[in-house]
C-alpha cells in the first residue's frame, strides 16, 4: 500500500451521498493498526468533510501496470494535517507512481502535475482498517480478505 | 474557472474516452462506501453516461439499492479533474448502448485479461463540477490549454 500505487479514496454523507478524492500516497503503521491516507486539500475536501461526520471511509489500491487492486474499509476515520514525515512519504509514494506509469506512456511533467500539490496542504485520513476486499478485474473480485 | 464551477457534461466529454480510467463511489444502503476504478464510463448524451460491469461488482450492487454515485474523471490533455454527481437509472443487457460498450471492453480485456461485458447501467449525470483546485492546474498556471501529450 505504500509502494506508489493509484488511490482513491471514498466516504459518504449523512443522506449516503458518496464522496470521492484521488489520494497520493498512504501510510501503514508497523503492526498495520492504522492506515493513513494522504491527500490534498481542498479536492480532498467533501471526503475530510464526510469522514468527520461518520468515520466511514474506503481506499482503494491499484497498480495500474497489473491491474492488481484491493480495498480497505474503515469506520472510525478522522482527518488532520499532514506531518512532515507523512509529506515525505507522500513523495516517495507519488516518484514510485510515476515509475510505473512512465512505461505505459505517460508523462513525467503531466504526472506530477496532476497528482503533486502544496505540500502545506496535504491531509491525512487517518484509520483502523476493519475490511478489506480483492478489487482486481477477474472472478476472484470481491473476495474478503484477511486485515 | 473558479474551484467546483459547474460545467456540461459536453464540455468534459473527451475526459469519458477511457484514456484515464475514472473512479466511482457509491455508498450501501446500510452506509459503507465504496471506491472503483471503472474499466469504462460512456458518454450517452448530455445529460446520461453508462458504466460497463464485469463480474461481481460492488458498485452495481449498491447503485441498485442507493442510486446515488460520484464519479471522478480526468481531462487527459490538461489534466484537470471533474466530479460528476449521478443518479441510477437502468441496467441494459441488450441494444446498441450495451453491444457498443461490449466492444470497446472487449478490446480492453484483450490488454487486461479481464472477462467482457455482462451488462451497463445508465446513469444521469445531475452536474458536473471541478473537482477542487487540482494541483496540477496551479503547477501549469494554464488551465484550459495542453500542458503535455499522452499516448
Amino acid at each position: 500500500m505504500q509502494s506508489g500505487l493509484s488511490i482513491t479514496v471514498a466516504g459518504r454523507g449523512d443522506r449516503l451521498v458518496p464522496s470521492i478524492a484521488r489520494a497520493v500516497g498512504c501510510r501503514v503503521d508497523h503492526n498495520g493498526s492504522e492506515v493513513s491516507v494522504l491527500l490534498f486539500a481542498p479536492a480532498g475536501e467533501p471526503v475530510c468533510r464526510d469522514v468527520a461526520s461518520n468515520g466511514r471511509v474506503a481506499a482503494c489500491f491499484s497498480r495500474p501496470s497489473n491491474h492488481q487492486t484491493v480495498q480497505v474499509k474503515g469506520r472510525d476515520a478522522r482527518s488532520m494535517l499532514a506531518t512532515p514525515q507523512e509529506v515525505a512519504i507522500a513523495r516517495r509514494c507519488l516518484d514510485l507512481f510515476i515509475d510505473d506509469l512512465l512505461p505505459l506512456g505517460f508523462e513525467r511533467r503531466m504526472l506530477e502535475a496532476l497528482f503533486w500539490g502544496n505540500p502545506e496542504d496535504l491531509m491525512a485520513i487517518r484509520f483502523t482498517p476493519d475490511a478489506a476486499y480483492a478489487q482486481t478485474p477477474g472472478p476472484e473480485a470481491g473476495r474478503v480478505l484477511k486485515v | 474557472m473558479p474551484s467546483d464551477a459547474m460545467v456540461t457534461l459536453d464540455a468534459i466529454r473527451s475526459c469519458l474516452e477511457g484514456v484515464i480510467p475514472a473512479t466511482v463511489a457509491t455508498c450501501s444502503a446500510d452506509g459503507v462506501p465504496n471506491a472503483t476504478y471503472v474499466s469504462q464510463m460512456q458518454y450517452v448524451d448530455a445529460r446520461h453516461v453508462a458504466l460497463s460491469f464485469q463480474f461481481f461488482s460492488k458498485t452495481r450492487e449498491n447503485i441498485l439499492a442507493n442510486p446515488q454515485a460520484t464519479a471522478l474523471v480526468i481531462e487527459p490533455l490538461t489534466g484537470e479533474v471533474y466530479r460528476m454527481d449521478l443518479l441510477y437509472l437502468r441496467t441494459e443487457t441488450a441494444g446498441a448502448l450495451f453491444q457498443s460498450m461490449k466492444a470497446k471492453l472487449a478490446g480492453i480485456a484483450s490488454h487486461t485479461g479481464m472477462a467482457g461485458c455482462s451488462s451497463c447501467s445508465v446513469q444521469m449525470c445531475t452536474g458536473c463540477s471541478r473537482s477542487g483546485a487540482c494541483p496540477g492546474a496551479r503547477w501549469s498556471g494554464r488551465r484550459h490549454r495542453a500542458t503535455c501529450s499522452m499516448r
